[in-house]
């Protein structure tokens, strides 16, 4: 082997010019693989792992952010039901029914005192009693008569007689009745 | 030994050509199958899978359009949507202990028992309406009780409840909605406008319901609806239907109306109807209560006419308010006799003293010079016989006679009030007409402009002035019914409010019955009017139907006008004028 590789040499060497031979400088060494493969790893790893921890913490925020709606929802709601009880009590109805429990009246009337001047236009007089408005409507009427008039009737009890006395006695009560139909 | 290894290295030369069929061979195997499966997958039935990938992580979600509220003036509402939950069953899970639930949730959430069984029963179904428009607060009450008696398959979902905080304020105008649409009033007629549009959401969820992130989610958002802005203003609202209804109650009425206009926009501040109904419970009611009556029904006005008769008298130049009349006890006309509510001998009024006195007869008198031709003229132009269009359904135009029945014995009867008909809000708007200086305003209930369901154009921005009479014919006209509240000259001292000048008519008109078409005894009562006289600010009219307690327009119609103009002066803070009230006379000597 080594024979017939070595002939080339030799022929290429008579037509080159011919250089003196000296000593090749040793070629770069191969970086060592060890700091590269950390790097790598280091890189992967945290990539992995950032990944995992920003998947779970988004995982985390969604279940967060739902639960914060419920909050939310269940807040609302609440003032909801809040804003529905004020509008119960600022009812013109209500109003009116708390002032009437208090004993005011409404006075038909107006009367206007003018500022700075004092002076006072319309009549002035207080509101009477009888310029309350009603405001509840008047209670059903009921039928005039609740319970039905009692009719009475007197019947003498007759004394107990033999039987076929009392038979023709019925027939002709029963006479009676149908006549008087 | 040499050819021992010839025989090996041809068996090794061999191997992989054995080696590679047989690995194609399981190569084209595995893919077949995937081919094959792909096939089912894609070719047979593609449709299924996606629909159960779908089913198992995505979730779809109606987003209600909330309906836009209806207001007064002033932003109170009369009508609002407040969130609220529907209740959803899951049969499968519910199944094994329906009747307990269904007795739960009837009791709890007042719904039908045996419907409600059913429901929770019902086979091969995974979602059941148990009940709609629950109160969201209920709802969640109702829902955690159900967990602690440890009942499943009762879910919650978005719904919107329509309520009416006022009951029945203004409820004949509002109207109501039920379950599935809109009934009535301006509900029914603005629906499209209120109702808005629903919006829906899919996402993808992962376990327990959590929406994914980055997930893919799309959103159509819901249109919600418009609000309608009223011109009515609640606690004047309030108040006139109490006065209402206390009036009626009285005089043992029909029904009743009163209609409160600013008299400077035509704007309706007030427009009570009774008998009405709490719109929170409209099922309550009588069919017959649910509408607007002072839209609707039509009657005779009686002598309130003769306001709208003397304006186009004078305007016309036939009479002024000093014109002498001799007004005789009674006057035969063609076909029949013309009386005056009171008996009396031969009587000496100006034109003020007519109306004062409100004579037929002395009216008839004065318009004589005018032709019914003419007389139909001015009525039409103070609206009658037109509908009004304020925005509610439903609306009757009144009828004024036109034609062939225009005869001039129709016109007699007309000057008075007799042989036409209108509505309330027709009328209040005509007398209007005279307070504001001559010039009708069309009435409006809805402030700026709205759109009804039929695509009509209604509101403030809408409204039409024309001028219909002259300004003096106004002033003078105005002047003659300051005379009608004068404690010894008028007939309506009632109707006064004190320390301010108003201007006003009475009216008892006969009414014609249901089951005769003819005058059957019974009447309509009514006063219109308005102050402060020297610049009108509200136009207020007041009707009464079949008053039984036989009181006339003046002492059952008129009390309650002064309670309600009282009550409108002071609210809107309109201080008497002090200027010297009208002194027009009333009778004059021969």
């Amino acid at each position: 082997m080594s024979a017939i590789h070595s002939a080339p040499q030799t022929g290429r060497s008579s037509v080159l010019p011919k250089r003196p031979l000296r000593v090749v400088k040793p070629g770069r060494r191969p970086p060592p693989r060890v700091p590269f493969v950390i790097v790598v790893s280091v890189v992967l790893v945290v990539g992995v792992v950032g990944l995992l921890v920003f998947n779970t913490s988004m995982q985390q925020a969604s279940y967060t952010a739902k639960s914060l709606a419920q909050e939310r929802d269940s807040l609302l709601i609440k003032e909801e039901s809040l804003r529905v009880e004020l509008e119960q009590l600022q009812r013109p109805q209500s109003i009116a029914e708390q002032a009437q429990s208090l004993g005011m009246v409404p006075k038909i009337d107006p009367t206007f005192l003018e500022l700075p001047s004092g002076k006072i236009i319309g009549k002035l007089e207080p509101a009477v009693p009888a310029d309350q408005q009603r405001i509840l409507p008047l209670p059903e009427p009921k039928p005039a008569e609740i319970v039905p008039e009692r009719r009475v009737e007197t019947v003498i009890a007759e004394e107990p007689e033999s039987k076929p006395n009392r038979r023709k006695k019925r027939e002709r009560q029963g006479q009676n009745s149908r006549a008087g139909r | 030994m040499r050819q021992i290894w010839i025989a090996l290295g041809e068996g090794a030369r061999g191997a992989p050509q054995l080696r590679m069929r047989i690995g194609f061979l399981v190569i084209a195997i595995v893919l077949s199958v995937f081919g094959g499966r792909l096939l089912q997958l894609q070719g047979v039935d593609p449709n299924k899978y996606a629909l159960m990938a779908a089913k198992e992580s995505s979730r779809r979600i109606v987003l209600p359009a909330t309906r836009g509220s209806i207001l007064d003036r002033n932003g109170s509402e009369l009508a609002s949507s407040v969130p609220a939950s529907m209740v959803i069953a899951d049969p499968a899970l519910t199944r094994p202990k329906a009747a307990k639930m269904a007795r739960f949730l009837a009791l709890r959430l007042d719904v039908d028992y045996f419907a409600t069984l059913d429901r929770l029963r019902a086979p091969g179904r995974r979602f059941e309406y148990i009940a709609r428009r629950v109160p969201s607060s209920l709802a969640e009450e109702v829902l955690e009780e159900a967990e602690g008696k440890k009942f499943k398959g009762l879910t919650l979902l978005d719904d919107s409840l329509r309520t009416y905080p006022g009951h029945d304020i203004a409820a004949n105008l509002v109207g109501f909605v039920g379950t599935e649409k809109a009934w009535a009033g301006l509900e029914f007629n603005f629906d499209e406008m209120l109702a808005g549009r629903d919006g829906v959401a899919s996402y993808h969820v992962g376990k327990e319901g959590a929406q994914i992130p980055l997930g893919s989610l799309t959103i159509r958002p819901a249109q919600n609806g418009e609000t309608l802005r009223t011109t009515l203003d609640m606690d004047l609202q309030f108040y006139s239907q109490r006065v209402l209804r206390e009036t009626v109650e009285n005089a043992g009425g029909d029904s009743g109306t009163i209609v409160v206009l600013d008299s400077r926009t035509g704007e309706l501040l007030a427009n009570a109807d009774y008998p009405t109904f709490d719109a929170n419970e409209p099922l309550e009611a009588d069919n017959a209560d649910l509408g607007a009556r002072s839209v609707s029904d039509v009657y005779e006005p009686g002598s309130v006419q003769k306001v709208l008769t003397a304006a186009a008298l004078v305007d016309d130049g036939r009479v002024t308010a000093n014109t002498k009349l001799v007004v005789p006890g009674s006057l035969t006309r063609q076909d029949r006799v013309i009386n005056d509510w009171f008996p009396h001998g031969t009587l000496y009024l100006t034109m003020a003293g007519v109306m004062a006195q409100s004579s037929n007869i002395g009216t008839v008198l004065a318009a004589d010079g005018m032709s019914s031709r003419e007389l139909r003229g001015y009525l039409s132009e103070f609206g009658l016989g037109e509908e009004t269009r304020i925005g509610l359904s439903g609306e009757s135009a009144g009828l004024l006679p036109q034609g062939d029945n225009l005869t001039s014995q129709t016109k007699d009867r007309m000057v008075f009030g007799q042989s036409l008909s209108v509505t309330a809000v027709q009328m209040a708007a005509a007398v209007n007409t005279v307070a504001n200086g001559g010039v009708y305003v069309s009435p409006s209930l809805i402030q700026g402009r709205a759109t009804t369901d039929d695509g009509v154009e209604v509101g403030t921005d809408h409204a039409v002035t024309r001028r219909v009479v002259s300004e003096k014919a106004a002033r003078q006209t105005t002047l003659m019914m300051e005379r009608v509240l004068d404690p010894e000259d008028g007939v309506a001292p009632g109707a006064a409010v004190s320390g301010y000048r108003v201007a006003g008519k009475t009216g008892t008109a006969q009414r014609v019955g249901e089951e005769c078409g003819c005058y059957d005894g019974s009447t309509t009562v009514s006063f219109a009017g308005f102050a402060p006289a020297d610049d009108p600010r509200f136009t207020i009219y007041v009707v009464v139907h079949n008053p039984r307690n036989g009181g006339g327009g003046g002492s059952v119609a008129g009390p309650a006008f002064a309670k309600v103009m009282g009550y409108a002066l002071r609210r809107y803070r309109v201080p008497p004028t002090e200027t010297t009230p009208s002194q027009l006379p009333v009778w004059w000597n021969e």
